[in-house]
């Protein structure tokens, strides 16, 4: 029940997510990517790996391009802890690694020539944003096992770079191929600005790689994990204990509780 | 390399000296010297006397507001716990925590720099909160402008416009806070004209810590080791605090420059983490941030504490570029701090730091004679009185009998005009009644001082770090109303809550220091009471024009006395504080402006308050007297009006209010409240109903003696409007027995209606003052650029 959290200067966001993952009984391990370049930890030691949010080495080039350089020597052990079934949840920053590393979308053609087929830009605001927004649940996989299909849940986004741009080809394998696990939710559709906080193309929000263990979202769940977190909670009549971020950790926590 | 100065000379030469040499020294203070040297029978090295004008400058000496301070602020009776006023204040919160608050300006060079400086601004002040051993989890800031609509044509030369500063201090916030990982969830934004060559920039930090955790910011023992970590050390900053000791002037765009530091929130990150896992460790015997006069005064002040006294080798710092040895000495390079550090303990915090690749480099040792030795490479640069740098000769001034006297007998007179005040007729009033309120309603919704601060508040994580509980946005996820206070979650398993804010409204102060400054505690205490806390500590930045003008020293005494009026009164402690003074250029002062910053308590935080309306056909409550106070109300500004009282405090009913909606809050009594403040009733019933999209409607006859437009505009402190269910009515009036309380009308529909004995003041929809109120500020902001998806 081992989880990489998996770090580097700039990341931010790995104490709640690390909390999110120990309340619903898994072990967190806080791992700078140095350590695991050096070689101090390896991936196969994990049963899972999550890539928090925040601005690694600043996000000063690009969001996650950094991280992803790091990363991409360790491509192989990634692969291979994905084609072995374990999750790998990127959050906010972390999904920007992710897609800057080919790992999502999952494409035909990163199977021959591995790279990036998509990107996370800059919202077409022009600002970070930060606001709740509320998400469409797309399809069920580990992650969002514990929602319904079509159900809309709240969750907090806070970025200046979550507007998922890719080619029409692209656009139309993820689709098909049931990639998209979570869309900005509005009034109309498609879902306009602020509804959709960055301009993202089909209001994509999160998506899952076609074997449904690889999850990235730009929104937080770690940051609604328990109710009175969420923004809405005091519109509303009854108290809970949990929040709809809680479901994703949940899901994984069974998923790996199952394979063991 | 350290040239030794002759200082035998006449007055006039020797503040040519001090002048060449940037040092900022005083006629005064260069013939102190001169005789301290004479008495020494040497003479000072260049580094000795930069090493004095960092130390006796005032931002770090506080040489002309220590005596107030000490007066005014410090030591306010109180059964809050506040175990420690260092580099920041240490509250107790519960058996095993304590919280840690801070709060700075970074003013001079917001108004040079605005990007560089509010950045690192931010990154100050968690230094501060760090050094304590806290980890800081929430940033507040107070900004103030001139307005952005100023023309550009009445800008003076060397003066950056209002919107160009506005907009680059956000960034600069926005930039640092996010990347650094600590949410920025309180704040304000005023305007006053006086802002105009001196925009203000206070930022405020909160940390929280285990009781046993708590790091001094001074040495413990001889022999320990000064160790330096964090970012490099380069030219950056160099004479920040002797450019924040004087005033600005036309010059400063080009000569100053170089006193604004370099902000890297990426190397601040790391360092973060691993100063708090040595401190877990108890491997740091003590900590003290570099922030002005660097390690100078760092040094100085961290083994001064102890008595103590220190040997640096300057040639083991390291530096980013090719500097002199009196540059690394006061450099104000940003992301360091300064470890005290037992012997022993040394490799383990090796090893803690290059985990992190953060730089970790010992620089010196603590020794027992209290003299600071300054060394490069063996050669001795400054051997100097540890006590004599601390001392600048304006604190040797003995107290004064007489004064205090004085003081004294202003407090009581100022009593005796709250009881005058309150028997003032309605007050009689040179202009007519408006014909058209809606339209008034509308213009102050959407004056700069009142407008939604949605825009700037976005582009702020507000909620990194999973605490915050209600948001400085409140309602529906698109509509909302403006936050008093924001709640966060300092611990993880447990429901105590802590209560953010920070307020003073520069049309007060402005008027009368007096008055003003207890306005501004008033408001701090409502916005947290308004959010269902207790007040429980506070915070001040004093920002103040040239203290050699009579008249400004003036203002910052009425400032101080009115902060401890209303702080005394409610048993509320400065837990930690700030001055900043020379906010002055040749075209004029800034007006006083008292910042406070307030923290307040809730037991369980699942009962804090918001202030939407919730639900329809709900009871809407006044809480506190409406007296006729329109003096520097933004009604009186809208029509150009000078006339009137200014609000004044009574803090008997402040405190009555205050209790009474912790209480209501907590047995779910209330379930909406925000605070009257800007605009009034009419202002505070329009942004309770924007969040839910739940209109009122309500009759003001219950507020007797008064003309509607003071009714409706009047902005009388200590009050609140709250929502209450239909079936709470009795607990609530039992609750607030001790209270004024007016029933105002009902919630419900998409208006705003409000009334006069039946006559119609107000009636407009909700939808057509938010949108006013929402625009009002974001039009200045940088043009919408939307980029179209490829």
């Amino acid at each position: 029940m081992d989880i990489c959290v998996l770090v580097m200067e700039g990341t931010n966001n790995e104490a709640e997510t690390s909390h999110s993952l120990a309340a619903v009984g898994l072990t967190p391990h806080i791992v700078i990517i140095r350590e695991l370049i050096a070689g101090k930890y390896s991936l196969h030691q994990f049963n899972g790996l999550v890539i928090p949010g925040g601005f690694s080495a600043g996000d000063y080039v690009r969001s996650g391009a950094i991280f992803a350089a790091y990363l991409r020597p360790l491509l192989p052990d990634l692969r291979s802890l994905i084609a072995d079934g374990w999750p790998v949840l990127g959050i906010c920053n972390g999904f920007q690694i992710l897609v800057e590393l080919g790992v999502l979308p999952d494409c035909k053609e990163n199977d021959e020539t591995p790279g990036p087929t998509a990107i996370l830009t800059r919202n077409s605001s022009a600002r970070f944003e930060c606001r709740a927004v509320s998400l469409r649940c797309e399809q069920i996989n580990l992650f969002t096992r514990g929602l319904k299909r079509g159900e809309i849940i709240e969750l907090p986004a806070a970025h200046a770079e979550g507007r998922f741009v890719t080619s029409t080809k692209i656009l139309e394998e993820i689709t098909t191929t049931g990639q998209v696990a979570f869309r900005y939710v509005g009034p109309s559709i498609p879902a306009e600005y602020p509804y959709n906080p960055n301009g993202s193309l089909d209001d994509i929000a999160g998506l899952v790689n076609r074997q449904g263990n690889v999850l990235g979202i730009m929104p937080h769940p770690e940051r609604a994990f328990y109710w009175y977190q969420q923004a809405s909670w005091p519109r509303q009549q009854e108290v809970h204990h949990y929040g709809p971020g809680y479901p994703f950790f949940a899901g994984m926590a069974a998923y790996i509780k199952e394979r063991e | 390399m350290n040239r030794v100065v002759d200082i035998n000379l006449s007055a006039a030469e020797l503040m040519q000296i001090s002048q060449q040499l940037g040092l900022g020294l005083s006629r005064e203070e260069m013939l102190y010297i001169r005789e301290h040297f004479r008495k020494l029978d040497r003479l000072p090295t260049e580094l000795e006397l930069q090493a004095l004008g960092q130390e006796w400058s005032e931002h770090c000496s506080y040489k002309s507001s220590l005596p107030l301070l000490r007066r005014w602020i410090f030591d306010i009776p109180t059964t809050t716990e506040v175990l420690l006023s260092e580099d920041a204040g240490v509250v107790g919160l519960d058996e095993e925590h304590v919280y840690v608050v801070a709060l700075e300006s970074h003013n001079h060079p917001s108004a040079i720099e605005p990007y560089g400086g509010a950045a690192t601004g931010i990154g100050g002040v968690i230094r501060d909160v760090l050094c304590m051993g806290a980890l800081p989890i929430a940033l507040i800031d107070g900004l103030f402008f001139a307005s952005p609509e100023t023309p550009i044509a009445s800008i003076p030369s060397g003066v950056k416009a209002p919107r160009y500063l506005l907009n680059r201090v956000v960034e600069g916030i926005s930039d640092y806070g996010n990347r650094v990982g600590i949410p920025t969830c309180s704040g304000m934004i005023a305007f006053h004209p006086s802002y105009l060559s001196n925009c203000l920039v206070n930022v405020g930090c909160i940390g929280v810590a285990r009781r046993d955790e708590i790091v001094r910011s001074r040495v413990s023992r001889t022999n320990e080791i000064l160790v330096l970590v964090g970012g490099k050390t380069g030219r950056d900053g160099i004479h920040g605090v002797t450019f924040a000791s004087a005033n600005l002037s036309q010059e400063s765009e080009r000569k100053d420059r170089s006193a604004v530091q370099l902000g890297d929130p990426i190397t601040e990150e790391p360092l973060i983490h691993a100063c708090l896992e040595a401190n877990k460790q108890r491997l740091i015997a003590g900590m003290k941030d570099l922030g002005g006069g660097g390690l100078s005064c760092a040094v100085t002040e961290i083994v001064g504490a102890a008595e103590l006294g220190a040997r640096i080798d300057l040639a083991a710092v390291n530096c980013r570029e090719e500097m002199e040895p009196w540059e690394i000495w006061i450099s104000e390079s940003q992301e360091r701090m300064l470890l005290s550090v037992a012997p022993q303990n040394l490799d383990m915090i090796a090893t803690i730091f290059r985990r992190w690749q953060v730089q970790c480099h010992p620089i010196g040792e603590v020794i027992a004679e209290r003299v600071i030795i300054v060394t490069y490479h063996e050669k001795e640069l400054a051997r100097m009185d540890g006590q004599f740098l601390l001392t600048p000769p304006q604190l040797l001034v003995h107290r004064d009998e007489n004064r205090e006297r004085e003081d004294r007998s202003i407090l009581s007179s100022r009593k005796d005009e709250l009881k005058e005040a309150k028997c003032i007729p309605a007050h009689y009033k040179s202009f007519p009644e408006p014909s058209d309120y809606n339209e008034i309603l509308l213009q102050l919704l959407a004056a700069e001082n009142i407008a939604s601060r949605a825009f700037v508040i976005r582009q702020y994580d507000y909620e990194v770090g999973a605490r915050t509980i209600t948001k400085p946005l409140q309602g529906r996820q698109i509509t909302s109303s403006p936050a008093d206070a924001v709640i966060i979650k300092p611990l993880r398993d447990s429901y105590i809550g802590l209560a953010l804010t920070c307020d003073v409204t520069p049309q007060f102060t402005a008027r009368d220091p007096f008055w003003g400054a207890a306005a501004a505690v008033d408001e701090v205490c409502r916005n947290l009471a308004a959010a269902g806390a207790v007040p429980h500590s506070l915070a001040d930045c004093l920002c103040m024009g040239d203290p050699t003008v009579q008249k400004r020293m003036e203002e910052m005494k009425g400032s101080c006395r009115g902060l401890n009026f209303v702080a005394r009164a409610l048993g509320l402690p400065f837990a930690s504080g700030n001055v900043s003074l020379y906010n002055e250029t040749d075209i004029g002062s800034i007006v006083p402006t008292p910042t406070v910053l307030g923290v307040g308590i809730i037991k369980d935080i699942r009962t804090s308050l918001t202030a939407d309306l919730k639900g329809e056909g709900n009871l809407l409550f006044l809480i506190g007297r409406t007296e006729d106070e329109l003096y520097g109300s933004e009604y009186l500004a809208l029509l150009g009006r000078e006339e009137g009282n200014l609000p004044r405090v009574d803090p008997v009913q402040l405190q009555a209010n205050c209790t009474a909606m912790a209480r209501g809050a907590s047995e779910k009594v209330i379930i909406a409240a925000h605070d009257l403040s800007t605009g009034g009733i009419g202002v505070c019933l329009a942004e309770l109903t924007f969040g839910g999209g739940i209109g009122c409607q309500v009759d003001l006859q219950s507020l007797t003696g008064l003309r509607p437009d003071s009714k409706l505009f009047s902005e009388s402190n200590s009050r609140f409007i709250v929502e209450v269910p239909p079936h709470q009515e009795t607990n609530f009036r039992t609750i607030f027995r001790d209270c004024p309380v007016y029933f105002l009308g009902m919630t419900g529909g998409e208006r705003i209606q409000i009334d006069d004995n039946g006559r119609s003041l107000i009636d407009v929809t909700i939808d057509s003052a938010r949108t006013v109120w929402e625009q009002g500020l974001s039009k200045y902001f940088q043009e919408e650029r939307w980029i179209s998806a490829s």
